[in-house]
């Protein structure tokens, strides 16, 4: 069981609000990364979470049946997110389908291994360049939020094996760079440094 | 990639796209492939981990929001769940109270429309001091005023003393079973020790009812307005009334606040353990660092500064992002100065932080609250003007 999980048991039996704030501290930055990703403003982001967490507040005694808090709050927030602006845009339908999925790769701490750090960035970012939109978006709820193929499924509205599929279509599109591409981007990389 | 001479630095992990994918995607498959590798060329072992630490560091879109834009929306949506518990019953009326604003809205712009030009809203915020009054002491028929800020205490006998400015300390008797009755209005406070050394400060605008000895099995005071109270531990229990709740305690140290101009009581508790029973028999118990908010017979709790709510006995007022319209109606009552509040300038909504001293001179307060609100102040005899900086 992950914190937020912790502090979510805590918080259903006896209403702490020390737990609450600690569900929405250690939740904020990611919620918000992740609407910005997908193209919604700032002011967007933040109204959704301002919903999302009055609900959970307001619905607490309903809501006894959540396992994964942290997965939970992602998927209030995306659709969410999508409520906002379906009132915004009557006309066009919208699907998660055509919205772009941006990726802004960085580096957190480990400062001793500063070159390699940068290399394996620009590394990582060329990588994910080559995927598509939905790639990129189960790459970022993989790796970032740690959500299995299931969960994702459900996040992105899809079956999961179709995610299975995705990535592994990633997967090979990644690997056959490798191939064509290592001799190019090496020198490449050589030039830069 | 088979073979291992062209594995000798992070480098060359970082180069094999079977890498990256495996760790970027967390990927079953890959995993096992890394694990074959391993196990062909088991001297690697510690140059891939290394490479794995390294990888941990990568970051996807971790974009972080400011600590105060953090702090700020959870002020607003902690106002939001507020509003939300506080009206729950009210909201099955939400159409008697649409259309109540509706004919608001039209009559309210009507009279804006007849109104036009003479009479635009003003960023500023008047007060009127009130002529004071002094503290009663009421014990049978026999109705003491006293001195600002005396201190009042009872003796084992039954005898209520205080001091007297001019005449020194001085007592009067009272009966067994006669309730006295303290009220110290708005502008004044005071104190009262009882004899069993349990000490209550009260606030401006309060009245406390007491008995002179605490007899029976438990001791009970009533109160209206806000007090502070140190409880002395004893055997039997204290309880304290208020209009809408009890609050029953052994010996612990806490602030009650019971204005009847308010439709919330509040409890906040410093130290031991207090129990708050509503009219409806709801009850709770409070810890230390928790406030109990009592509205009609529903009780919540949350997690609150103390120093807010008690610093007044030491004559310190504390504030944090508190609403300026607030922040006013308790200086309002501390000075007996009357704001007017309700004519929606600007500058009541602004939220003030700090501490005030609260000094006998006006004018000095005034102008350190202007300072923490970056308001302006201005005294003309007995109006205040605070207004929008210049």
């Amino acid at each position: 069981m992950d914190e937020t999980q912790k502090d979510w048991v805590k918080f259903l039996k006896d209403g702490n609000e020390k737990s609450f704030f600690n569900i929405y501290e250690s939740s904020v930055h990611s919620l918000y990364s992740y609407g910005i990703a997908q193209g919604f403003s700032h002011d967007q982001c933040l109204d959704a979470i301002q919903d999302i967490f009055l609900k959970l507040y307001i619905n607490k005694s309903k809501l006894h049946h959540i396992n994964n808090l942290r997965f939970y709050l992602l998927r209030s927030f995306k659709n969410r997110l999508f409520d906002i602006i379906r009132k915004n845009r009557k006309s066009e339908p919208l699907t998660d389908k055509n919205l772009p999925f941006a990726v802004e790769v960085s580096v957190s701490e480990l400062l001793e291994h500063k070159e390699e750090q940068s290399f394996l960035k620009r590394k990582v970012e060329k990588i994910l360049s080559l995927l598509t939109d939905r790639q990129r978006e189960a790459v970022y709820l993989r790796y970032m939020q740690d959500l299995d193929y299931e969960e994702i499924a459900t996040m992105m509205d899809m079956q999961s094996e179709s995610v299975r599929k995705l990535v592994f279509r990633a997967l090979e599109s990644v690997r056959k760079e490798t191939r064509d591409n290592f001799l190019k981007f090496f020198i490449l990389i050589l030039h830069l440094f | 990639m088979n073979k291992k001479q062209s594995f000798s630095t992070v480098y060359d992990f970082f180069n094999d796209n079977s890498f990256i994918a495996w760790r970027l995607f967390k990927s079953e498959e890959l995993k096992d492939h890394w694990q074959d590798f391993l196990i062909e060329n088991p001297e690697l072992e510690n140059l891939l981990r290394e490479a794995c630490r390294q990888f941990d560091a990568i970051r996807l879109n971790d974009r972080n929001l400011s600590k105060e834009s953090v702090d700020h929306l959870y002020e607003d949506i902690k106002s939001r769940i507020r509003v939300r518990t506080k009206n729950r019953r009210f909201r099955i009326h939400w159409l008697a109270a649409a259309s109540c604003l509706f004919l608001m809205i039209v009559s309210g712009t009507y009279l804006l429309m007849s109104d036009k030009g003479k009479n635009s809203v003003k960023n500023e915020i008047i007060g009127k001091t009130m002529p004071s009054r002094s503290i009663q002491l009421i014990s049978g028929d026999k109705i003491i005023a006293l001195q600002s800020k005396s201190e009042i205490k009872l003796t084992k006998t039954g005898e209520i003393s205080f001091d007297d400015n001019q005449k020194g300390a001085k007592a009067i008797e009272t009966k067994r079973n006669e309730i006295n009755k303290l009220i110290v209005p708005f502008g004044e406070r005071s104190s009262i020790t009882f004899s069993d050394g349990t000490r209550v400060w009260l606030n401006s605008g309060s009245e406390l009812e007491f008995p002179c000895r605490f007899s029976g099995k438990s001791r009970e005071i009533s109160i209206k307005g806000e007090i502070y109270i140190e409880v002395a531990k004893s055997n039997s229990p204290f309880l304290v009334h208020t209009k809408s709740s009890t609050i029953r305690v052994l010996g612990t140290k806490f602030n009650v606040a019971a204005y009847p101009d308010e439709s919330e009581e509040s409890v906040v508790l410093v130290e031991g353990s207090v129990q708050i029973s509503a009219q409806n028999e709801e009850s709770l118990i409070l810890s230390p660092n928790e406030m109990a908010l009592i509205s009609g017979g529903d009780i919540t709790r949350q997690n609150v500064d103390i120093n807010e709510y008690i610093s007044w006995h030491q004559g310190i007022m504390t504030f944090n992002k508190t609403i300026m319209s607030e922040v006013l109606r308790k200086v309002g009552r501390y000075y007996n100065i009357e704001f007017e509040l309700n004519n929606n300038a600007p500058i009541s909504e602004r939220r003030v932080s700090g501490k005030l001293y609260l000094s006998s001179n006006i004018d000095s307060l005034m102008t350190s609250l202007s300072i923490l609100s970056s308001t302006d102040y201005k005294r003309d005899n007995d109006q205040l003007h605070i207004y929008k900086k210049q």
